[in-house]
Parts: C-alpha cells; structure tokens; sequence
C-alpha cells in the first residue's frame, strides 16, 4: 500500500554486497551499501554525493529496480522496491550518465517512440510527449538524426527526454552531467529546478560540489557504503569543515609569501594564484585560529589589497568529511 | 496492438546488424542458396539423384531456422552490450510482450529465406513443383517459422546471459542440421539420437514440407504440423520463463551490465 505522506523516498537500513567466484569457485563479498538511511521530502532536490565506489549508483539503481538490496528496505511513494517494483517503475524515471543506454542505429525521436510504446503509453501521446521533450532539451533538430551521430551531450540530453516520457513524480539522475562541456552542462542543470518547480522529487548523485551545492535542497555524503553527513549545503559547511578560510589580495606578490604564511601555526593549507598585477593568497586555517592580525603582519599591511574571511565552500566541506 | 508491432519495428531496426545491402541479402538470399547448390553437388558426386533430391528439401527448410536463429540471438546479445537491457528492464512494461516484440520482424525473414531457396531451386536446379499441395507447403512453411523463431527467443536468452551470439548461434544451428532430419533422416540415426529430434524444431515441420512435395493434403500430415506447433509452444513458454528467471537473477546479482556468469 502507497503512503500519501510527504516522504518521496525512504531507505532504511539499506544494505547492499556484491558477491563474485574466482575461477577456483572462491567467495568474495564488496560491500556496496552498508545500513543506508534516507528520507527524501516529496518535491525536493536531493544530492548523493561520495568518491567513486562509495555507493551511490548502487542506492540508484536499488531505487530504481534495477538491483535488489541485501538487506533493509527501500520505498518510494510508499511503494517496496522488491516486492512492489512494477508500482515503482510506473512512478520514477531514471537517468544513468553516460553513452550507453540508447538505441544509436536509429533516431533520437525514434528511440522516443520506442520506450513510449514500451510504456504503453498510446501513439498519439507518444508524438506529442516526444515532440515536447524534444524540445525542451533542445533536440528537435537532430530529432531525426540517427543517435550514433549524436554528441555526449547530445545523448545526455535524450536521456533527459527519456527519463521524462512517463512524466514521473519522481526521478533518479546517476551523474548527469558527466563529461559534458560546461555550456551544455550549465542547460542540464537549468532543468533540474525547472523540474523540481513541476512538483517532481530529484535524486541527484554528482561529483561536482558547485553543481550539488547550487541545485539541491539536501545533500548526503556517502562513503564506502556508509552515510557520512547529511544536511542542507549551508549545514553542511558549517558543520563539518574544520577549516575557516581566508583571502588575502596582494599588491605587490612575493616569491616565498605561500611558503612564509604556511608556517604560522594553524595554518593547514596555502594556494597562491596570480591575477592580473595581484597575487591571491587562500588560506585554510584550523577552526576557530584567529590568524587574521598574523597573516596581515607576515603580508605586510602596505601590501594588502584586500582581505576576506569567507565560509569553506561545500568542496572543502566534503574533502574534511573523508578525510576525517 | 500498435504498441507491441513499434517496438517489434523499432527493435528490429535498432538491434539486427544484418539490417545494411550486402550482409541482408547476404545472410537471407545469398546464403541459403550456396548450401543448397553445395548439398546438390554432393549429392550428384555421390552420384545418388534421390540423395540430392532429400538435400535440396530439407537445405530449403533450413534456411528459415538459419536467419532466424543467428538474427534474434544477435539482438538479444546487443541489447545486452549496448546497455539498453536495464533501460528496457527498468520500465513497467509488459514482459511478455518485451519477450515476443523480439522475433516479431524476424518472421517474415524466415519466410523471403525459403521462398528463395525454392524460387532458386525451381529455377536453377529443376526442382519439381508439379504434385506439390500448395497448402500443406504453406502451413509446413508458416509452422517452421513459428516454432524457430520461439526456439530462437529461447536459445537469445543464453546470448544475453553470455554476452555471446556467435557461440549460441553455431551451436543451435548445428543442432537443427544433425537431428532434425535436415540431411540425415531421423530415421538413421544413431543411438537413439532420433528421439532428440522430437523435441527440436524444425523436425516434423521439414517432414511435413517434404510430403507436401509429394501432393499430401495437411490432413495427412496432421499430426507432423500438430507437433511442430506443440514444439514451437512449448519452446515459447520455456523461454519467457527462463526470460523471467533471468531479469529477477540479473536484478538479486545486479548483473545488467557485468556478467552474469
């Protein structure tokens, strides 16, 4: 039975290995997911962050029916992704990142039709959805063009259309903008509000902090199977960063200056950069070091051309989380 | 209805590699007609007209379980390695017409292969056509069609969960041409291997065919045109069975993409 409850998605204790044989029939067990809990509010934008391997395609997939978890459950819209997968697929779409996944000998409308007639969705709704999605992901100019001569992008944006055939109230988007160039990377993620505005929940999973950090409502970090943080982007710098940052703009740039400043205590990490006639120092001091004065002494106060505190950005945020 | 016959197109214009001039005409014109001429020699060099008679009938058959065997496998195993599986797999579509839509086009191949091969042999090698029972040829010919292309659905699963069509396709085609009475009646065979032809297509399809050479009408071959449709429905349901085992298998394992052996 379907909850109507404000829940879109909700794992608990989700777990999940991999078993293999070598060729002497010997056992290896990868744990994927160990004990995963995730709640996502119905019509919000989640991101699953982590390294490669952490588990986040995995968590997808298990979500999208295409794998079945070890252990624990897994819902969404209320509906048990074992045991009520037919009910789940009616109401998800899922986009995998990447070049395969699509039928390249024939055309991206054609490739369209297809998984509409497999969705049974009836002929005529299939030409007017196909022709909209098109649209909106910019392909009704190569609409006819067979997908083998589509670009990365290209096929990125038909997945896009594809996922959005049935008109799913939910949508799993494994790395979707992977290996695009940054304009076509920038209109994927235009989309992502837009849908969200429609009412649809978005679980994201993506490698790219500014992307997470600008489109989602909540993010998870995951890593090796387990959940690490979870909070909105701003929770989590505040947070998990054991680091305070600051910028410092210097007029006249001095050779040895990153070497001189790394040596103040607390001082963790330097990174110098040249800008224009300006030499721009980011210094990531221990949390809670008052190191301001000190830095402005070691640059010199004649020197300074400018000098901020800022919060960590959520890149920052998720290097402290693994590497605590 | 409309939705099952565009994915059957759709699939069939996406997934058969076969589907360019020179492989097409290849595979179903060109390749049936080169084994018939290369049985009727032998069987002329042998020097027995009758042998070369019983080779040119059962190579004529043949060729309908050739194009369709190697052409669904071929699918099903780029269905695989294209990535599309899960994509197929992951949607709520119905599974039993997901199974069916994959040989749907390749039927009417099976029928232009032996339309071929007996066109080739009336012109060229002098088959005689002149007691033939038009409906026994027909019905023979149609329940070929039908019980190879469920046994060529079957034996595409095995391409799926191997990642392998070539080795699928030679070893089911080597089947049909030892056991089925293609070029060794059953009869003869030995060790009791006549039995095995039984549950093969093709076998009393290609008997069927022969008689209607003959001037038998389809009630006398009743029971041989029964069989192969009790042999080309059993093999449909084993299939969408062994289908089914396979998706729920991929999905505990999380093979979609990995292999599943």
């Amino acid at each position: 039975m379907a909850t109507t409850g404000s829940t879109a998605v909700e794992c608990r204790n989700l777990s999940r290995t991999y078993t293999s044989r070598n060729v002497m029939g010997r056992r290896r067990d990868f744990v994927a997911l160990q004990n995963l809990n995730l709640e996502i509010p119905r019509g919000s934008i989640f991101g699953l962050l982590g390294p490669n391997g952490a588990g986040k395609t995995t968590t997808v997939r298990i979500l999208s029916t295409l794998l079945t978890p070890t252990s624990g459950t897994a819902r969404v819209l209320g509906y048990d992704v074992e045991t009520q997968a037919k009910q789940v697929r009616r109401n998800t779409g899922f986009i995998l990142g990447g070049e395969r996944g699509l039928y390249g000998r024939i055309t991206g409308e054609q490739n369209m039709r297809f998984f509409a007639a497999l969705n049974h969705i009836n002929p005529g709704e299939a030409k007017r959805r196909t022709e909209q999605l098109l649209d909106r992901v910019g392909l009704t100019e190569h609409a006819k063009t067979a997908v083998e001569n589509y670009s990365r992008g290209m096929k990125q944006r038909l997945h896009i259309a594809r996922g959005l055939l049935t008109d799913p109230p939910v949508l799993f988007m494994d790395e979707p903008t992977i290996g695009i160039d940054p304009i076509g990377a920038q209109e994927l993620r235009n989309y992502v509000p837009e849908l969200a505005r429609e009412g649809k929940t978005i679980l994201l999973t993506t490698h790219y902090m500014a992307e997470a950090d600008m489109l989602c409502d909540t993010i998870a970090i995951i890593d090796r199977g387990e959940l690490a943080a979870e909070g909105t982007p701003s929770e989590i710098k505040r947070r998990f960063s054991r680091l305070d940052i600051i910028e410092v703009t210097v007029n006249r740039p001095r050779e040895h200056l990153a070497a001189e400043i790394l040596e103040l205590e607390a001082v963790e990490r330097v990174e110098s950069l040249a800008e224009g006639p300006f030499q721009k120092l980011t210094i990531s001091v221990r949390h809670g070091a008052e190191l301001r004065a000190r830095i402005a002494e070691t640059v010199g106060a004649e020197n300074i051309e400018n000098l901020v505190s800022r919060d960590p950005t959520l890149e920052e945020a998720y290097i402290s989380i693994l590497r605590r | 209805m409309t939705n099952f016959f565009v994915q059957s197109y759709l699939t069939y214009r996406a997934l058969f590699f076969w589907l360019n001039w020179p492989s097409y005409t290849g595979n179903v014109f060109l390749v049936p007609v080169l084994y018939i001429t290369m049985l009727m020699l032998t069987g002329r060099f042998a020097n027995s007209p009758l042998e070369s008679d019983y080779y040119i009938k059962g190579m004529a058959a043949y060729s309908t379980p050739f194009i369709l065997v190697w052409g669904i496998t071929q699918c099903n195993y780029y269905e695989r390695v294209t990535g599309t599986l899960a994509h197929v797999l992951g949607c709520s579509g119905n599974r039993w017409l997901i199974y069916w839509s994959r040989g749907t086009m390749h039927f009417p191949n099976g029928m232009f292969t032996v339309a071929t091969s007996l066109v080739f042999a009336w012109l060229f090698i002098g088959m005689d056509f002149s007691a033939t029972n038009w409906a026994t040829l027909t019905a023979s010919i149609l329940l070929i069609g039908f019980s190879c292309t469920a046994f060529a659905l079957a034996i595409g699963v095995f391409a799926i969960v191997i990642r392998d069509w070539l080795v699928i396709s030679a070893g089911a085609s080597g089947l049909l041409i030892l056991f089925t009475g293609v070029v060794v009646p059953v009869d003869e065979l030995p060790f009791h291997l006549n039995y095995l032809g039984n549950f093969l297509p093709l076998t009393h399809g290609v008997a069927a065919f022969r008689e209607a050479f003959l001037g038998a009408a389809p009630s006398a071959v009743g029971n041989h045109l029964l069989w192969e449709l009790a042999v080309g429905i059993c093999y449909g349901l084993l299939g969408y069975l062994f289908f089914r085992f396979v998706e729920a298998d991929t999905r505990r394992r999380g093979a979609y993409e990995t292999s599943i052996l």
